[in-house]
């Protein structure tokens, strides 16, 4: 996340690479909401801003995978729910009809049973979420790969 | 010309979740904006589907303080679909509801950001709409940003040669080779051929030196040739440095809204 990025782009691959590093640095900034992770009933949860630069199709984002101190969680105990509409995130790239606001805070619901016994105090989070852009910013198959991290306080 | 401000340039505190667009519209008033851009995917409350009642408070809301609304931005994205590209028809559809939101909101200029290639596609694109622009009464300003040079956007123009089809240039196609996301550097001359089709200006700028200038776009040359030429429409500062850095939204605005008015004026 802290790769600098090219000083002179000579030509739009090196412009799309350069558009990553600038793109995951607003994302990086304001993706956790709160600082936590909360108990929520059947799982955790974390409130994450949409790391795009605009507002954005649910359909968008293709890929998402929470690691909490270096624990995994399954994309099948992975959800998002945007204005309380819980969607498993492995569903989210078929929801065209589903808008995410720009710095709207969605919920990642994490239904992983043994999550609770990786949690400490506070807590080295990643965050790699995929997003396909709309049209090509220069971007490898016009997808951006956020790659994010943050210490985040467990609270029951 | 008329100078004002990009809502864009308001992204930090927009993305923070800190402001809303009636926030952003009374600092613009405050600094002495003549008038916005409002981009819909950013700052449109109930976006994509906004009603009917928050198009026409926020077109209230930029004339009672004494603003309007030059331009009127969207994104016209052919991949917002997993299983498959849009349609034409979908893309023709979503064009036309564009063109519908910027009438509502008073806008006489609707920037679409959409990036074809080869140029063909744009052409195409455009003339299939042009009958509902002049309908509405709104120009598709198209915007001149990298990765395209000024060439592709001049066979454009003469191609569809419209009056509802005109020239939105971002000043980052003159940047020097050391701005972000700069490919290439293009000579000022090149902007004269493009000044009859300008309607309206992207004042780019992602840093400012401690003269309040920005170092890599030549700001007093773009806005003297425009002056020169007796340019009537509009030109809004869109500062980009908050992707990279934070800093309160206005602070940024004034900076470049001054750099504006020292130039433009």
């Amino acid at each position: 996340m802290q790769q600098e990025a090219p000083r002179v782009n000579k030509n739009q691959e090196d412009r799309g690479k350069q558009g990553i590093v600038v793109f995951s640095r607003v994302a990086q900034r304001d993706l956790f909401a709160n600082g936590l992770i909360e108990k929520a009933e059947g799982g955790w949860r974390i409130l994450v801003r949409n790391p795009w630069y605009t507002g954005t199709y649910l359909s968008t984002v293709t890929f998402i995978r929470v690691t909490i101190n270096g624990h995994s969680i399954a994309e099948k105990d992975t959800y998002i729910s945007l204005r309380g509409q819980l969607i498993p995130s492995a569903y989210a790239k078929n929801l065209h009809e589903l808008w995410w606001g720009m710095g709207e805070v969605a919920e990642l619901f994490l239904a992983d049973s043994a999550l609770s016994e990786a949690l400490a105090p506070k807590n080295e989070v990643k965050v790699d979420i995929d997003m396909r852009t709309a049209f090509s910013y220069g971007f490898p198959n016009d997808t951006l790969p956020y790659r994010l991290s943050g210490e985040l306080e467990a609270r029951l | 010309m008329k100078l004002g401000m990009s809502l864009y340039t308001f992204g930090a505190d927009f993305h923070a979740g800190k402001i809303d667009i009636y926030d952003a519209l009374k600092t613009c008033a405050k600094i002495g904006c003549d008038g916005v851009e409002i981009i819909g995917e950013q700052h449109i409350p109930g976006w994509p589907n906004p009603s009917l009642d928050e198009l026409k408070r926020i077109r209230e809301t930029v004339s009672s303080l004494g603003m309007e609304i030059f331009c009127f931005s969207c994104y016209f994205g052919k991949n917002i679909r997993s299983d498959r590209p849009q349609t034409e028809a979908e893309m023709i559809q979503n064009a036309k509801k564009m063109i519908s939101v910027a009438s509502i909101l008073g806008a006489k200029i609707m920037r679409p950001a959409y990036n074809a290639n080869p140029v063909e596609v744009l052409i195409d694109y455009v003339n299939s709409v042009l009958p509902t622009l002049e309908e509405y009464g709104v120009i598709w300003g198209v915007e001149l940003h990298a990765p395209h040079p000024p060439a592709y956007y001049l066979k454009a123009l003469e191609a569809v040669n419209s009056p509802w089809f005109r020239l939105v240039p971002d000043f980052s196609c003159w940047q020097g080779p050391n701005a972000p996301g700069q490919i290439q550097t293009n000579e000022l001359s090149t902007f004269e051929p493009l000044l009859k089709y300008t309607v309206h200006c992207h004042g780019k700028a992602h840093m400012f030196n401690e003269n309040g200038e920005e170092p890599n776009t030549p700001y007093k040359e773009l806005l003297g040739m425009l002056k020169d030429y007796g340019f009537e429409g509009s030109v809004v500062g869109e500062y980009e440095g908050w992707l990279m850095n934070y800093a309160p939204s206005e602070v940024p605005a004034r900076t470049l809204f001054s750099l504006l008015e020292k130039h433009g004026r």
